[in-house]
C-alpha cells in the first residue's frame, strides 16, 4: 500500500504536465489550474499517506519502478527510498508546493501562458520530487537538472523581455557549473563503491580514506554550492527574481535552492569522514550569510531584497551543515521554507495591488489599504528575524547555539553579525513598504486594492506555519523533528550543555534580532 | 571467433538494395508528385525492413545475426558478407529513420530536379546501410567510397550556398585521402592474415572477412601501424580535430538533408568500433595511441564547444557542436572500458536524433528566413511557438538534459573516462558547462527577447509535415532518455565481447584457442 | 519617518553604499574574468581554425594540385596519345567525358597513384622486417 503511494506521488503531477502540456489549449483556464493544484494536492495527500506509516513503522520504503540504465558493473534503477528525511522534504515540497499552486490561480490570473505557467510548474513539482524521492545519485541528477531546467523556464516565462531571457541562461548556465562538479562526485562515488544506491553506499562508506572523502564531499560541494546559490556561485538567484512571483516563491526560495542542503545532509556520511570539506562547508556558509546580508541592505526591489536574504538564509543552512549540525539545517530549512514562501507571496500580494510595482521607494503607507496582506508580511519579518516565538527564531537560534556550543567561535560571529543585518533589512522593508506616506503615482494609487480570497487563503496557512511550525523543534535539540530524524541524521555525540546556556544564547539571539529592529527605527526617524 | 547466426531469407540484403533498386524505379516517373510518393513509400518499407530486424535480433548477445556470406572475388578472399550485431543494428534502424525524415522534409523544400534528388537520396541510403551492414572489409571499403558520388552530387547541385562547389569537392578530397590510407591499412591486415594462414595451411589464405581477420593474431609493432591508417581513414571521415575544416563548409553548403546524413550518421567513429577497436585491440591499449587520441579528443571537446559559443550562422555552430560532441564519443571509445563503449555507441545513436534534430530545426529556420543567420532571427518564440519548443527540447536533448537520450549517452561517457583516467575524466565534464551555455545563449538570442528585425509578423509556425519531423525525434528522445533498456540490451553483448577481446588482445585469444565470448 | 536619513547616510559612506548597491560587483568582475575571455578565445580560434587549420589543408591541396597536373600532362600525352592511336571519335568521347568531371577525376586519380605507390612501398618494407 505504502509502496504504491510512493509511486503514485510523483506521477499526479507528471499526468497534469502532459495533460496540460498537450491538450492544454483546448479546455478552459479553470481546467487547467484545477489539475495543476488538484494534481499536487493529490501527492499532498499520499505524503501524508507515507508519512503516516512510516511514522508507524519507523522503516524507511525503497521501491523499484523500472531498470534504467545498465550494463557490465552498472546497475541503475529508476527507484525511490522515503525515509524519515525524504518525509520531511515531502512535506515542505508538496504542502508548500500546493498552497503555492492555490495562490498562483489568483496572481497569474488573466496572463498569458496561463496554461503554460501551470504545466512548468506542475513539471517543478515531478523533478522536485525524483529528487527527494531517488534512491540513488542519479535519479536524484534527473531531478537536479530537472528543477534547473524548470527554473530556466519559469524564470523565462515572460520571455520576451530581454532581462528575463538573460537571467533564465544564467541560471541555467551557473547551475550546469554545479552539476559539472555534482557530476564528478557520482563518478568518483561509483568508481570507489561500485554501486550509486543510497544504502549500499553509506553502508560501506567507512572504507573510504579521508583524501577520497575530501575529493567527494568537494564535488559534491561544488554541486550544492551552484543549487543552493551559494557563494562564488550565487549570482544566478538575484537575478532569477524575473519570473513570476509564484515562482519566486516555490522555486527560489521554498525548495528547489534548498535541495544542495538536502543532499549534504543526505550525504553528511561523507562529510563526516571529512573535517577539510566540514570547515569548507561552514565558512562558505557564514560567508554568504553574511555577504548577501549586507547587499541585502540597500536593495531597492521588493523581490531582490527577499532574494537575498534567500541567499544569506541558504548560507546558514550550509553553515549548520558545516559545523554537523545537521538537524538544525533541515529544520532552518523547513521553517524558512514557510516563511520565505509567505513573504514572497506577500510580496507578490503587494506588487499585484501596486499593478506590478516592485521598487520600494515608490511604496509606502500601504497598512492600512491592504490590511492581511501587512499582517501577513508582517509575521514573515518577525519570522525570518528570529523574534520569539515565531519559527524562524527556534531554527536559527539552534544553529547559531550549535556553532556556540561547539567552539566555532567565528562562524558563530559571522551568523550574528548576519542576524542583525537581516533583522535591519527586513524591517526596513515593511517600513519603506507599508508604513510612513505613500510615495506611489496617482494611477497607482487609486488601483490599490486586497488580493481576492484565493490568494490570502493560502498566505494565511503560510502565517501560521510560520507562527508555529518553530514548535516542531521544541524543545532545542530534543524536539520531535530530532527524535524523528535520528535514523537519517544521527544524535550527533552528546554534548554536556548547561541549560542556562542555552538560555542565554536564545536570549542574545533575541536581542540581536531586536537591536535590528531598533536600530533601524532609531536610524529611520 | 564470433557466432554467427545465418538468416533463411536474405534480408539483410533486402534492405542493403531496396533503396537503390526503388531509386532506378524512381527514373520511370514523371510527375514529380508521384516521385516523392514513390520515393516516401520506398524509404517507409525500408524502415519497416528495418524495424524487423530489430525486432527479430537476438538481444544480449554478441552474435553476428542475420548472416549472408557468398564469396565474391575468392582469389583475393573477398567476399560479399553481410551480417548485424550489437554494434552495427542500431545504425540501420536509425539510417532508415532518418531517410524517412528527410524525405518527408524535402517534400517542398526540393523544388528542381526532384527526381535526381530522391535518386541520390536513395543510392546515399544504400552505400550507407552498406557501410554498416559489410563484414568484408573490401565490401566495406567499395560502399564507403560509393557513398562519396551521391554525397558529391548532393551537395553540389542542391545545396543553398554560394561556395557549395567548394566544400563537394572538399569533402571528397578529405574522405578520398582518408581512405587511401585506410586501403592500405586494409591491405596490410589481409598480407597479416596471408602470412599466418600460410603458415598453419589454413584455408582460404586470404581474407578480408572481419571475423576471419579477428581469428589471427597480429603483433604488436605492426598492429600499431595499421592502426593509424586505419584512423586515419576514420578520422579524417568522423571528422576528429583537427581534420575537422570539411564539416563546417559541407554542412552550411549543401543542402539540409544531407547535412542530417553528415551529422547524424557518425560513420568515422562506428569505424573505430567496428574495425580498429576489435581487429586491433592491443594497439588500441597501447600508451601512445590512447594518450594521443584522448588528447584530440579532448581539444575537440573543449575547441568545438568554444568555436560554437561564438558563431552567428546556426549550422556553422551545429558543425562544431558535432565536432564537440565526436570528441566525447572518441574519448569514451578510447576509455576502453565498458561504460566508455557502451556510452559512446549510444550516443553515436543519439546524435542520430539530436543533432540530426537540430539541423532539421535548422531547416525550418532557412525555410522562413533563407539563412541560418542569428541577425536574421530574434524573438521568434512568440510568433512560432511550436518551432521555439522544439528547438529548445531538442537543443536540450543535445546537450545531455538528463530524462532525454543525450544524458543517457553522455553520463555512460563520462563515468567510463572517469574509470579509465580522473585527469581525462575531469577535463571532459567541463565539455557539459560549454555546452549548455553555446545553444542557451544562441537560443536566447534567436528565439527569445522582442522580435528581431529581420523577422516578418507574419511568419508562420511549424506545418503539420514538420511537426510530424519533429514530433518522431521529440519521441526517439523521449524513449532513449526515459526507457533505453531495448537499446541497451541490443548492445550490451556486442559490448561485452569488445571489451574481453580488449582484455586479450589478438595473441592470447588465439594462442589460447578460445572464442572471443562465450555465451 | 524621516526617509532624508538613508540618503545622508549613503552621501557620508559613498563608496560603500555604492559598493553595495552594486552587489560588489560580482557580476562584473565575472564578466571579465570568464565570459569575455572565452568569447576572445572563441573569436582567436575561429580566426585559427580559418586562416591556419584550413591555411595547412589548402597547402596539402596546392600539393596535390601538383600531383594533378602531372596526372593532366599524363593523361593528355600518354593516354590520348594512346586513344588517338585507337581513333579520333573515341578521343571526342573521353574529352566530352572529362569535361562533364571538371577536375575531380584528377585529383582521385592523383590520390589513387600516390596512394598506390605509398602502398607499395610500406609492404616492402614490411616484408624486409
Amino acid at each position: 500500500m505504502t509502496d504504491l503511494l510512493i509511486k503514485l506521488i510523483p506521477l499526479f503531477p507528471l499526468l497534469a504536465v502532459i495533460l496540460n502540456g498537450f491538450v492544454g489549449r483546448r479546455y478552459s483556464h479553470d481546467v487547467a489550474h484545477r489539475l495543476a493544484w488538484g494534481s499536487v494536492g493529490l501527492s499532498f495527500l499520499c505524503t501524508v499517506g507515507v508519512f503516516a506509516d512510516i511514522l508507524r513503522t519507523g522503516t524507511p520504503h525503497e521501491v523499484i519502478a523500472y531498470q534504467w540504465i545498465f550494463g557490465g558493473d552498472l546497475t541503475i534503477n529508476l527507484a525511490y527510498l522515503v525515509d524519515p528525511l525524504t518525509c520531511i522534504m515531502l512535506l515542505v515540497v508538496t504542502g508548500v508546493g500546493l498552497l503555492i499552486h492555490v495562490y498562483s490561480v489568483g496572481y497569474m490570473h488573466g496572463e498569458d501562458g496561463f496554461t503554460r505557467f501551470f504545466t512548468y510548474m506542475n513539471l517543478f513539482m515531478v523533478s522536485m520530487l525524483l529528487l527527494v524521492m531517488g534512491n540513488n545519485y542519479v535519479v536524484l541528477f534527473i531531478g537536479w537538472e530537472g528543477v534547473g531546467l524548470c527554473s530556466y523556464l519559469l524564470i523565462g516565462y515572460y520571455y520576451d523581455k530581454v532581462s528575463a531571457a538573460k537571467a533564465a541562461s544564467k541560471a541555467f548556465v551557473v547551475n550546469r557549473i554545479g552539476d559539472a562538479g555534482f557530476l564528478l562526485a557520482i563518478f568518483l562515488i561509483f568508481i570507489n563503491f561500485k554501486t550509486l544506491d543510497y544504502t549500499k553506499v553509506f553502508a560501506q562508506v567507512s572504507q573510504l580514506s579521508p583524501e577520497m572523502a575530501t575529493a567527494i564531499a568537494l564535488c559534491l560541494l561544488v554541486g550544492a554550492v551552484g543549487k543552493s546559490a551559494q557563494l562564488p556561485l550565487y549570482t544566478w538567484l538575484p537575478d532569477a527574481m524575473e519570473g513570476p512571483t509564484p515562482v519566486s516563491a516555490l522555486i527560489h526560495a521554498a525548495t528547489m535552492v534548498t535541495a544542495g542542503v538536502y543532499m549534504i545532509v543526505r550525504n553528511h556520511a561523507i562529510f563526516d569522514l571529512s573535517p577539510t570539506a566540514m570547515t569548507i562547508v561552514g565558512v562558505i556558509g557564514g560567508l554568504t550569510a553574511l555577504f548577501a546580508a549586507t547587499i541585502g541592505l540597500v536593495q531597492t526591489d521588493i523581490k531582490r531584497v527577499l532574494a537575498y536574504s534567500t541567499v544569506s538564509q541558504l548560507g546558514y543552512m550550509f553553515l549548520g551543515c558545516g559545523i554537523g549540525a545537521y538537524t538544525a539545517a533541515m529544520f532552518h530549512l523547513m521553517t524558512h521554507a514557510f516563511f520565505k514562501a509567505l513573504l514572497f507571496l506577500t510580496a507578490g500580494s503587494v506588487i499585484h495591488a501596486l499593478s506590478g510595482e516592485q521598487d520600494i521607494r515608490k511604496m509606502g503607507g500601504l497598512s492600512s489599504k491592504i490590511p492581511w496582506t501587512y499582517r501577513l508580511f508582517l509575521i514573515g519579518t518577525v519570522a525570518i528575524a528570529g523574534i520569539p516565538p515565531l519559527a524562524g527564531f527556534w531554527s536559527k537560534d539552534e544553529i547559531l547555539a550549535h556553532a556556540f556550543t561547539h567552539h566555532h567561535y567565528l562562524l558563530y560571529g559571522m551568523a550574528a553579525i548576519g542576524a542583525l543585518l537581516t533583522s535591519f533589512y527586513m524591517f526596513r522593508l515593511i517600513y519603506l513598504t507599508f508604513y510612513g506616506t505613500s510615495r506611489m503615482d496617482h494611477h497607482t494609487e487609486e488601483h490599490v486594492h486586497e488580493s481576492p480570497m484565493v490568494m490570502v487563503g493560502p498566505l494565511m496557512a503560510l502565517g501560521v506555519l510560520s507562527i508555529l511550525g518553530g514548535f516542531l523543534g521544541f524543545p532545542p535539540e530534543h524536539g520531535w523533528l530530532h527524535q524523528f530524524l535520528v535514523p537519517v541524521a544521527g544524535t550527533g555525540e552528546e554534548h554536556d550543555v548547561s541549560t542556562g546556556l542555552v538560555l542565554m544564547l536564545m536570549m542574545i539571539a533575541t536581542g540581536i534580532a531586536l537591536l535590528g529592529w531598533a536600530s533601524l527605527t532609531i536610524f529611520i526617524a | 571467433m564470433l557466432e554467427e547466426l545465418a538468416s533463411t531469407f536474405p534480408i539483410l540484403t533486402c534492405i542493403l538494395f531496396l533503396p537503390v533498386i526503388g531509386g532506378v524505379v524512381l527514373w520511370l516517373f514523371d510527375d514529380e508528385d508521384m516521385v516523392r510518393t514513390s520515393a516516401l513509400t520506398i524509404a517507409l518499407l525500408e524502415l519497416a525492413l528495418s524495424v524487423f530486424v530489430l525486432l527479430r535480433f537476438i538481444p544480449e548477445s554478441a552474435a553476428m545475426q542475420f548472416s549472408e556470406h557468398v564469396p565474391w572475388i575468392p582469389a583475393l578472399g573477398v567476399s560479399y558478407h553481410l551480417a548485424v550485431d550489437g554494434i552495427s543494428v542500431l545504425f540501420v534502424g536509425l539510417t532508415a529513420f532518418l531517410a524517412v525524415l528527410i524525405i518527408i522534409y524535402s517534400w517542398d523544400t526540393v523544388r528542381h530536379q526532384v527526381k535526381l534528388y530522391m535518386m541520390a537520396l536513395l543510392a546515399l541510403e544504400t552505400t550507407t546501410m552498406g557501410v554498416f551492414l559489410s563484414i568484408d572489409l573490401i565490401l566495406f571499403f567499395v560502399f564507403w567510397e560509393l557513398m562519396l558520388i551521391p554525397s558529391y552530387f548532393l551537395i553540389k547541385l542542391w545545396g543553398g550556398g554560394a561556395e557549395r562547389h567548394y566544400a563537394a569537392l572538399k569533402f571528397v578530397l578529405y574522405t578520398l585521402l582518408g581512405s587511401v590510407f585506410m586501403l592500405v591499412g586494409i591491405a596490410l591486415l589481409d598480407i597479416n592474415y596471408h602470412q599466418w594462414a600460410t603458415l598453419r595451411h589454413i584455408e582460404p589464405t586470404y581474407s578480408f572477412d572481419l571475423l576471419e581477420l579477428l581469428s589471427v593474431p597480429i603483433p604488436l609493432s605492426k598492429q600499431i601501424l595499421i592502426f593509424w591508417l586505419l584512423f586515419l581513414g576514420f578520422a579524417f571521415k568522423a571528422p576528429v580535430f583537427p581534420f575537422h575544416t570539411w564539416l563546417p563548409d559541407a554542412l552550411l553548403e549543401g543542402p539540409i538533408g544531407m547535412a542530417v546524413v553528415l551529422a547524424g550518421l557518425k560513420l568515422g567513429t562506428f569505424g573505430f568500433i567496428r574495425f580498429s577497436i576489435p581487429l586491433l585491440p592491443d594497439a588500441s591499449k597501447s600508451q601512445t595511441v590512447v594518450t594521443v587520441i584522448m588528447t584530440l579528443g579532448l581539444a575537440a571537446i573543449l575547441y568545438g564547444a568554444i568555436m560554437a559559443l561564438i558563431q552567428q550562422d546556426f549550422r556553422r555552430l551545429l558543425a562544431f557542436s558535432s565536432i564537440s560532441h565526436l570528441g566525447f564519443v572518441v574519448i569514451g571509445l578510447f576509455a576502453l572500458n565498458y561504460q566508455g563503449l557502451q556510452g559512446s555507441l549510444l550516443t553515436m545513436i543519439n546524435l542520430g536524433f539530436s543533432t540530426a534534430g537540430l539541423f532539421f530545426i535548422a531547416g525550418f529556420l532557412y525555410s522562413r528566413q533563407q539563412n541560418t543567420q542569428l541577425s536574421s532571427f530574434g524573438g521568434m518564440a512568440k510568433q512560432t511557438p511550436l518551432l521555439a519548443s522544439f528547438f529548445l527540447f531538442i537543443g536540450l536533448a543535445s546537450i545531455g538534459l538528463p530524462g532525454t537520450n543525450g544524458f543517457v549517452g553522455e553520463f555512460l561517457i563520462l563515468l567510463g573516462t572517469l574509470k579509465a583516467n580522473w585527469l581525462y575524466g575531469g577535463i571532459a565534464v567541463t565539455g557539459v558547462i560549454f555546452g549548455a551555455a553555446y545553444f542557451l545563449w544562441y537560443y536566447e538570442r534567436s528565439m527569445l527577447g522582442p522580435l528581431g528585425k529581420a523577422v516578418k509578423e507574419s511568419i508562420s509556425d511549424l506545418h503539420p509535415r514538420e511537426v510530424l519531423i519533429a514530433a518522431a525525434l521529440s519521441v526517439m528522445i523521449l524513449w532513449i532518455g526515459l526507457y533505453p533498456a531495448p537499446f541497451l540490451r541490443m548492445m550490451n553483448g556486442s559490448v561485452q565481447a569488445l571489451v574481453d577481446r580488449l582484455e586479450r588482445g589478438t595473441v592470447a585469444s588465439v594462442e589460447s584457442d578460445q572464442p572471443v565470448r562465450v555465451d | 519617518m524621516n526617509l532624508s536619513a538613508p540618503d545622508r547616510l549613503a552621501a557620508r559612506f559613498q563608496a560603500a553604499y555604492r559598493i553595495l548597491l552594486n552587489k560588489y560587483y560580482v557580476d562584473e568582475l565575472y564578466d571579465l574574468l570568464w565570459v569575455e575571455p572565452t568569447k576572445k578565445l572563441g573569436l582567436l580560434l575561429d580566426w585559427f581554425d580559418r586562416t591556419v587549420i584550413d591555411g595547412l589543408v589548402h597547402a596539402v591541396a596546392q600539393i596535390a594540385e601538383l600531383f594533378a597536373a602531372g596526372s593532366t600532362w599524363t593523361e593528355k600525352h600518354v593516354i590520348y596519345g594512346c586513344v588517338n592511336v585507337i581513333g579520333y571519335g573515341n578521343h571526342l568521347a573521353a574529352r566530352q567525358w572529362r569535361q562533364l568531371q571538371s577536375g575531380m577525376v584528377h585529383h582521385y586519380a592523383a590520390i589513387i597513384v600516390a596512394g598506390l605507390f605509398l602502398l607499395a612501398a610500406i609492404i616492402q618494407l614490411i616484408m624486409q622486417l
